[in-house]
């Protein structure tokens, strides 16, 4: 396994840590650290005029996401 | 924090919602495990499923979430995790998704040949596609 490959793990299996820490850290009392839902609910709340462009956005992503996956 | 207002009380789903929406998704989740990738089943139970859920999440048919209206500077955090991935996602891609430089899809397509991965991912798919269309 090469050095590059390791460290792009690393960096995805970092990545997971620290949104789960995240999560961990904005469920906890009196936390300042939105939780991801709460997060994806102000995203949502964007709009570009009458455009609801944060949750055509995230909804889309989402979509997207499980396109790729699984039918691609 | 997410409390009900007395309006959405009472607009608020049958008891058996729930548990019928559990069964629903599981029940799809085992039915899609089995769709092979590239496949005509695959894209379009993607494109039907997808574009169901995306229809109703933008036109807000089933929030039940009240609105976010503000969060506090610390959601910046959130960028840390999104900006690592995001880096070595486009990286990994610019350098064609090779076995040194895998992007996310490279790792997950041997894990998503097997069925009760395969549905176990779409499960949770289609239950974070479910939490966004409520927000």
């Amino acid at each position: 396994m090469s050095v590059t490959r390791i460290a792009t793990l690393v960096a995805y299996g970092l990545a997971l840590v620290l949104i789960v820490t995240l999560e961990v850290a904005g469920r906890r009392e009196g936390s300042r650290v939105p939780t991801l839902a709460q997060l994806c609910g102000f995203v949502m709340r964007y709009r570009v005029g009458r455009v609801p462009f944060g949750r055509v956005a995230l909804l889309g992503f989402w979509w997207w996401v499980g396109f790729h996956f699984f039918a691609r | 924090m997410d409390q009900q207002s007395p309006a959405a009380a009472e607009s608020a789903p049958p008891r058996w919602y729930a548990p019928a929406r559990v069964v629903g998704f599981v029940g799809a989740s085992l039915a899609v495990g089995a769709f092979p990738s590239f496949s005509l089943r695959s894209t379009i139970t993607m494109i039907g499923i997808g574009g169901a859920f995306f229809w109703l999440g933008v036109t807000r048919r089933l929030t039940r979430h009240p609105a976010v209206r503000q969060v506090a500077r610390q959601a910046l955090w959130w960028l840390v995790p999104v900006l690592v991935f995001a880096t070595f996602e486009l990286v990994s891609f610019a350098l064609g998704s090779t076995a040194a430089h895998p992007t996310l899809s490279a790792l997950a397509d041997p894990v998503l040949q097997h069925y009760w991965a395969r549905a176990a991912v779409f499960l949770g798919w289609i239950t974070g596609y479910w939490a966004l269309v409520k927000r």
